[in-house]
């Protein structure tokens, strides 16, 4: 990532994400840290700047573009953006990737989608009893496991993770960090927006303050703890 | 806690799995309806045993259901879509003019050599289905490109579209030479050739929509457009695909129904435009997008056209016979959105309890 710029948004972020880690990103609201992120996955492209995927330069116009350089993103708000509510369990795991589960001739192989459903139900440990009800039946921490099952079945290279917790309940809570925690243990490159302290402290190697649409401050989880995070935090609204 | 994987392994297949049914959610007013049709057809059956369910009676209904069938369906996929096409009926009628006119401009001399003759048949329907296609194609740009609420969009292309007409037409009625009529008026053994054409279209679009990308997409854009664009669907190339298909769709009309009356005037069928949604909603096609199936459209369109018919023989002395069949479709379609606003929240009410 270098210099990349959206006018009114964010401008000249530089930073590098490695595969395996995990990079926090925090800041106040507004800050720009949700821009950047959509940014990156193609939502609202950067106006300048460039971003290079293992040393070539990536051109990211669009989600389709984001989604071909393997970058998957978990939405904000689940509820509108991340899940289609009313429909069932097994249809929200595979909307992405349905082009890769079609036959030899180009139509849906239903044998095939209700494989690679069960793989991912029983692999995030999904509670439901059957993948044909809606989405809606299930609790918070379920349904942000079906939003990461439809990106991780995309096999990607990137995840960027905005706001991975919010309204989850706190068993929940500490589940889905320990799945973000293994999934970059495999490899993938992990990005975690949050203004929850707690939670970058307990994911991310490392992590940016933004303000005003700029990189404030990079830290490693090692130099710091929660109190001197959340003071920092604290100072960046005045 | 066992260690999740970027890539599961696959599941033990011995082991028992959650089943997914189908993409598409079954639905219950499907069957609901089913027996709403069954009853109308048993009442009507009942009350004019000579006239109603004779072998000549079936065959006219079927012939005239199957082009406002086919019209509710291009509606159908549009509203699935969460838009709405509203000149269907005007692309209808300007691919019958095309048509009938290619056919006039070809055959009109009585000594037209056969061979000419089917050269212009042929012509006339892919011109008619091009001008569907090129109609199409304005609504899906207008909607998805331009970004105009589908019924705005759509209510000034069917004044565009009749407007065309009347400037080729000058309001007067354009006539195909009697070269289409055995499409419109034939049979394929006792089955009207347009019914056939109904069916046809009803199941090629079913399985579009159940075994297609797009007809996933298509559903997943109706019901969430902001998830879908998230999840990595075109949406754009989802609508514009969607309104292409409900253009072609009513040209397919349109030509029946130049095939049938062998006239093609730009006013023809006013009332279509209309008829064709009441047949969406009455078959599960829910207006707010995403949800309803093409089982529930055929089914509305055989239901309402027993009625009609029904209702036209019971009240035949009756002058205000036409009067009361709109009636009675008024009160058919809203008594069956009330049931199935009943049911709907009744199996909410038994979901919130079962948790």
């Amino acid at each position: 990532m270098k210099n990349l710029t959206l006018p009114g948004a964010f401008e000249d972020i530089n930073f590098s994400l490695h595969s395996g880690e995990i990079l926090g990103i925090t800041g106040l609201l507004g800050s720009g840290r949700t821009e950047l992120a959509k940014a990156l996955f193609g939502e609202t492209p950067a106006r300048s700047g460039t971003i290079e995927i293992k040393g070539q330069p990536a051109r990211i116009r669009s989600i389709q573009d984001a989604i071909r350089n393997r970058i998957g993103y978990v939405p904000e708000d689940r509820l509108t953006e991340g899940l289609f509510l009313q429909r069932s369990i097994g249809s929200n795991i595979v909307t992405s990737t349905l082009k890769s589960l079609l036959n030899s001739m180009g139509f849906i192989d239903t044998a095939q989608v209700n494989n690679r459903i069960a793989d991912w139900v029983n692999n995030l440990h999904i509670k439901t009893q059957n993948v044909s009800l809606p989405v809606r039946s299930l609790s918070g921490g379920n349904q942000q496991r079906v939003v990461l099952s439809k990106w991780l079945a995309a096999n990607p290279e990137i995840l960027i993770l905005n706001g991975p917790t919010v309204g989850v309940d706190v068993g929940s809570k500490d589940e889905l960090h320990q799945i973000i925690k293994d999934l970059a243990q495999h490899g993938i490159g992990i990005i975690v927006i949050s203004d929850d302290i707690p939670e970058l402290m307990a994911t991310c190697n490392r992590i940016m303050l933004m303000r005003r649409g700029r990189i404030d401050e990079h830290l490693t989880t090692r130099q710091t703890d929660e109190q001197a995070l959340s003071t920092k935090l604290r100072q960046l609204a005045v | 806690m066992t260690t999740v994987q970027p890539h599961p392994t696959p599941t033990d297949s011995s082991a028992p799995r959650p089943r997914l049914d189908s993409l598409i959610p079954r639905d219950s007013s499907i069957l609901r309806l089913l027996v709403i049709t069954v009853v109308i057809f048993i009442a009507f059956t009942l009350a004019r045993p000579d006239t109603f369910p004779t072998m000549n009676n079936l065959e006219a209904m079927a012939r005239q259901m199957s082009e406002i069938g086919i019209l509710a369906i291009a509606v159908a996929l549009t509203m699935l879509s969460g838009g709405i096409d509203l000149s269907i009926n005007a692309t209808a009628n300007l691919t019958a003019i095309t048509a009938a006119t290619v056919l006039t401009a070809m055959t009109a001399a009585p000594d037209t050599a056969p061979g000419t003759i089917t050269l212009a048949i042929v012509l006339a329907i892919a011109a008619g289905v091009g001008v569907g296609f090129l109609c199409g194609l304005a609504n899906g740009f207008l909607v998805a490109y331009a970004k105009i609420p589908p019924i705005l969009a759509t209510l000034g292309t069917m004044t565009l579209f009749t407007g065309i007409g009347t400037v080729l037409t000058k309001g007067a009625a354009v006539f195909g030479q009697a070269r289409l009529s055995e499409l419109g008026n034939g049979g394929i053994g006792p089955l009207p050739i347009p019914l056939f054409i109904f069916l046809v279209a009803a199941v090629i679009i079913s399985f579009i929509l159940s075994r297609t990308k797009y007809g996933f997409d298509l559903y997943m854009m109706g019901t969430n457009p902001h998830a879908s664009r998230f999840s990595g669907i075109n949406n754009r190339s989802v609508l514009l695909r969607t309104y292409i298909l409900s253009g072609i769709l009513s040209a397919v009309a349109g030509i029946i129904i130049l095939g049938r009356i062998d006239a093609a005037r730009i006013d023809f069928g006013e009332s279509y435009v209309l008829l064709a949604i009441m047949i969406c909603v009455l078959g599960g096609i829910d207006p707010s997008g995403g949800f309803g199936r093409m089982t529930g459209v055929v089914l509305a369109v055989v239901a309402l056209q027993l009625l009609s018919t029904g209702l036209n023989q019971v009240l035949f002395e009756d002058s205000g016979a036409n009067f009361f069949r709109q009636f009675a479709w008024g009160v058919t379609l809203l008594l069956v959105l009330m049931l199935n606003y009943f049911s709907q929240r009744q199996r909410l009410k038994r979901a919130s309890t079962e948790k």
